[in-house]
């Protein structure tokens, strides 16, 4: 699965969100490309605005 | 040379040394937002002899932010004066040396330039994240490096944004969370060890880009303070970035933050977004029933909250009683629907 189906998946907006994986965020233009491979770690991460 | 006696217990740090503290001295900085993350640094820049520091905030110290924005207390409450002047008058009892320049206004895309010409860095102590994306537009568009930082319950987050060399805000998120789809400090409260710490690692990475020093800590910095957990990931630059990549400026340029003001009937403002949206008012209304009366007919939402009432349409439109001051009813409105 890509990054960019299991955002789908998920059903979060994906230009709102940003995914690390493997402790290194995959930049968004390359979601559909990078897979999540079996026991990768991934963290699904949304700006916080408080403040 | 008199002008650094005071700052000796931190010239003795070798990495910043009395030439270090000279580029302080000499630094403009502007700081966007002054409730806790703009507090905490504000004192800790001032402190540290930032040489010149512009702050801007539209607010009035309120009992409830008397928990975490330690810069106001009870008596500034009751006086109603702007935080900005507050905080003025009380970080110029710090520091004389340093120029404390507030500014009582929203920061929007009509007065940014003016207010943030010349400036070596931007520090971010706003309550949204609409700001953000228009202090990000500036940052890249005009080379200045700016710290994001933000926070919610025991959470926070921290970024520099170093413009064509780092990820930017917009690489990481390139759109704004759609209104009423993020929790904010209103609906999920705030515990103060949050943002004084990551205003304290926004203040440090600060210093660092004014002196010039190869530390600055690139990276999307998260912390959760309640479960202690700290981690800093890697970010890289998107090439087709609509901001660093593209220089598509949307929110610069007002295409994105351009809001239709208007008063309608007494006591009452209307705010609509310049773009439709579509808001889940059954969710919004889950989350504002934490801290209010709230009540949804199917067509739109009534929420008391603060003495003010607010209608809000599913198109994003709202009415907000009780109040003819646009600034007032656009920040609550910000607040409440997580802008």
């Amino acid at each position: 699965m890509s990054v960019a189906e299991l955002v789908a998946h998920l059903g979060l907006k994906p230009g709102r969100v940003a995914v690390e994986l493997n402790r290194e965020v995959v930049p968004r233009d390359r979601h559909a490309e990078v897979r999540v491979e079996e026991g990768a770690v991934l963290e699904i991460v949304q700006a916080v605005g408080g403040g | 040379m008199t002008d650094l006696d005071r700052y000796i217990r931190q010239t003795t740090f070798p990495a910043l040394g009395k030439e270090g503290q000279k580029k302080l001295l000499a630094s403009k900085v502007l700081l966007v937002g002054c409730g806790a993350l703009g507090s905490a640094s504000a004192v800790s820049m001032v402190r540290s002899g930032i040489g010149h520091l512009i702050i801007v905030d539209q607010d009035i110290p309120e009992l409830v932010n008397l928990h975490r924005q330690f810069l106001y207390d009870e008596e500034n409450m009751k006086e109603r004066i702007p935080k900005a002047i507050v905080a003025a008058d009380k970080l110029a009892k710090m520091n004389s040396q340093v120029k404390i320049e507030p500014v009582v206004a929203e920061l929007r895309s009509e007065n940014i330039e003016k207010i943030a010409q010349g400036v070596n860095l931007v520090i971010d102590g706003t309550d949204n994240l609409q700001t953000r994306y228009l202090i990000n537009d500036f940052c890249v568009k005009n080379n200045v490096p700016w710290i994001y930082g933000g926070v919610i319950g025991a959470f926070g987050m921290m970024m520099v944004i170093i413009p064509g060399k780092t990820a930017c805000l917009r690489c990481l998120f390139p759109e704004p969370p759609a209104p009423g789809s993020l929790p904010s400090c209103e609906t999920e409260g705030v515990l103060n060890p949050a943002p004084l710490l990551i205003a304290a690692l926004e203040v440090m990475e600060a210093i660092k880009i004014l002196i010039g020093s190869d530390k600055v800590k690139t990276g999307l910095t998260n912390i959760d303070l309640w479960e202690h957990t700290f981690s800093t990931v890697e970010t890289k630059r998107n090439p087709h970035c609509p901001a660093c990549g593209q220089n598509k400026y949307e929110f610069l340029d007002r295409k994105k933050t351009d809001w239709s003001t208007s008063l309608c009937g007494r006591n009452a403002v209307q705010l609509s977004p310049a773009e439709p949206v579509q808001l889940d008012l059954q969710s919004l209304k889950q989350r504002l029933e934490k801290i209010g009366k709230v009540s949804f007919n199917g067509y739109l939402l009534e929420a008391d909250l603060e003495g003010l009432k607010i209608i809000i349409f599913p198109d994003g439109r709202a009415i907000i009683s009780g109040t003819t001051d646009e600034t007032k009813a656009r920040s609550f409105y910000n607040r409440y629907l997580g802008r």
